[in-house]
């Protein structure tokens, strides 16, 4: 085999394929990029045009309540009254509650799907998980109104007071199971898939020669999952709870229909409760007054606020929080 | 890896090797020629490793002598690092591996149905191909980390091992004065000296290492060959390389492995200046590999 034989059919067939070549064209990558552009702006827009919706909405009520609508607790619609302190107070102990019941669930359940459990179980347990992201609210409440909340006075609450009783977080009487500790489970159910998918999918990523440097020392399964796992995981982890909250606080049908609607600030978890979403969807189309409705777009307001800022804070969090901690200790 | 020999029947290995009987002989386990230990550290049997169906090493019979380097190579696929993970049961964590054989370590059965891996894994240790430090943890912590795993409290006395471990690392020079910022914040070559440090820092009685220079530029490699010389005084290295380069210059003997197979086990200068086996010839003249 001689390179002149090589060279001349290899030119021409260059040629030939050169001339069958369209001409090089940027048009359909030009438009490309600003459809792709054209729709993060209008992403970026309609957050933009539901705050500013929200804000000049809500303009009056701030003008005729002022900083103190945030900071008042009293919500008396006929007596012409708005303070939006006890939706504030409801939203962030019913999100954090239910996140906190949530959390040890959803990663147990990763930790145990990606660590623990046999190959031919991990898919059937994701999907039953996720499954349960599938179940609209509505019917989450109802099933709550029917099987949980009778089970509650009977079961959880004597149990709470008994062992947890010197608080007084559970305190007070117990009659009534629609309370701030049923928004929570409600809650914890329904941000339950999200961490769980999410930490999975943090868990997966932790590279195997992290796992295996300490099954390499003598590590046990449980050591594995804590200094190589969970300590490379735990800001993704950490993420997985905030994607969590923001949920939680925006959650309305379900919470609506479990935590008694009642604008107090009790102490005890056992009262009922109100949050900024519940409010506006139980209210808004009993609202007959101007005021009555600035009041509810002014809770709106609120409610976009708070997570925005609880968002801001978690991010803050993320990027300067120290973790150059040893894990075993 | 064309047209390689088809692999050698054992018969004729044994056949054409009566001088290095310790090789699937039947006083298998012997220690090679070179070492004058009477026992070896690592004692090999008719070690057979499955994969589901791969059967990925074959009838490998094997001693390694104490307190000495000695290297696996072998082309790619070969079964060297399924070998190697065998020795600390490490290749147990892989879903459908099965193995059959023995293994002594200083004359306990590893695959005892009584032994606990992790036990087998505190006195066997294991650096990787790619260096693996705790991200999250302090250049200490991560030298301490297998030490406080065996429930080791005592401040002082980490903070001893640490320098201990450092120091035969040959690392305590560049980061003592860092021993609180993160083990990823060091260079490639050093973090994979800091893995070296946390597995010797246990004391183990083997060391194995899984081409742990591959990942590594020149420098920091001669740095870890020549840490592999100093470490030989007190541990029994094991390491699997794809450099015959390196096998030359850090091992006192080598096996060649080679579908699986062990071929052929001597000296390491014998092996390579006068091998015995024609698929060792080839492999080492660069036939194929
Ligand atoms: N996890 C695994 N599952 C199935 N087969 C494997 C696995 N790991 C390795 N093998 C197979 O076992 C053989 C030996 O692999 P390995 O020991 O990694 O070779 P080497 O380290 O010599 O390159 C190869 O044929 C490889 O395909
Ligand atoms: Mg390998």
């Amino acid at each position: 085999m001689t390179t002149a034989v090589l060279d001349a059919p290899a030119a021409s067939a260059a040629q030939s394929v050169a001339a069958r070549m369209k001409p090089v064209s940027r048009s359909a990558d030009t438009l490309f990029r600003w459809l792709c552009l054209g729709m993060a702006v209008g992403v970026l827009a309609l957050v933009v045009l539901v705050g500013w919706q929200l804000w000049s909405g809500a303009q009056s009520a701030i003008h005729k309540f002022g900083v103190g609508f945030l900071t008042r607790s009293a919500w008396d619609p006929v007596q012409g009254e708005f303070g939006a302190l006890p939706f504030i107070y409801g939203t962030l102990v019913s999100s954090l509650l239910g996140l906190a019941i949530a959390t040890p669930l959803a990663v147990g359940t990763a930790i145990f799907l990606t660590e623990l459990a046999p190959n031919w179980l991990r898919q059937p347990i994701a999907f039953l998980t996720e499954m349960l992201a599938a179940i609209p609210s509505v019917i989450l409440g109802l099933w709550a109104i029917f099987i949980m909340l009778p089970l509650l006075p009977r079961y959880l609450f004597p149990f709470l007071k008994k062992t947890l009783g010197f608080l007084p977080l559970f305190q007070g009487p117990t009659y009534s199971a629609y309370s701030m500790i049923a928004a929570a489970i409600i809650i914890a159910i329904m941000i339950l898939p999200i961490i769980t998918s999410v930490s999975r999918e943090i868990l997966r990523s932790v590279p195997d020669l992290q796992r295996e440097a300490a099954y390499g020392l003598g590590a046990t399964r449980w050591e594995v999952t804590r200094i190589a796992v969970l300590s490379y995981a735990k800001k993704g982890i950490f993420g997985a709870m905030i994607l969590g909250l923001g949920r939680a606080l925006g959650e309305t049908m379900a919470v609506t229909m479990v935590i008694g609607n009642t604008p107090k600030i009790a102490a005890s978890l056992f009262q009922p409760g109100y949050t900024l979403a519940s409010v506006i969807a139980n209210e808004f189309a009993e609202a007959t007054t101007d005021d009555y409705r600035n009041a509810l777009i002014a809770v709106g307001l609120v409610l976009f606020g708070v997570t925005v800022v609880i968002n801001l804070l978690a991010r803050l969090l993320l990027k300067f929080g120290n973790t150059q901690t040893g894990a075993v200790h | 890896m064309n047209d390689q020999p088809a692999a050698l029947p054992e018969t004729s290995v044994k056949a054409t090797l009566p001088a290095s009987a310790y090789m699937n002989s039947p006083d298998r386990g012997a220690p090679p020629p070179a070492a004058s230990q009477p026992k070896p550290a690592i004692d090999a049997r008719n070690v057979n490793i499955f994969y589901g169906q791969k059967h990925a090493v074959i009838d490998v019979t094997l001693g390694i002598p104490t307190k000495s380097v000695t290297a696996i190579i072998g082309p790619s696929g070969c079964g060297k690092s399924t070998f190697l993970r065998c020795l600390n049961r490490l290749h147990e964590l892989i879903p459908g591996s099965r193995m059959n054989g023995t293994i002594l370590l200083n004359g306990d059965d590893l695959y005892a149905p009584t032994v606990d891996p992790t036990v087998v894994r505190r006195r066997v240790g294991m650096v990787f191909q790619k260096s693996n430090p705790f991200p999250t943890m302090s250049i200490a912590d991560n030298v301490t980390v297998g030490l406080r795993l065996n429930g080791v409290r005592d401040r002082a006395f980490l903070r001893e091992r640490t320098e201990d471990a450092l120091r035969k690392a040959a690392l305590w020079d560049e980061v003592k004065n860092d021993l609180g910022k993160p083990g990823i914040s060091l260079s490639g070559g050093q973090q994979q000296r800091l893995c070296i440090a946390r597995a010797v820092a246990v004391q183990p009685e083997v060391l194995l290492m899984d081409e742990p220079t591959s990942a590594l530029d020149p420098i920091a490699t001669v740095k870890v060959e020549e840490l592999m010389n100093e470490l030989k005084r007190n541990f029994t290295i094991v390491i699997v390389t794809h450099s015959m380069q390196q096998a030359t210059r850090v091992a006192d003997q080598t096996a060649f492995f080679y579908l699986g197979r062990l071929v052929e086990y001597a000296p390491t200068r014998e092996l390579f200046n006068n091998p015995k086996q024609k698929q060792t010839e080839a492999y080492i003249t660069g036939r194929f590999g």
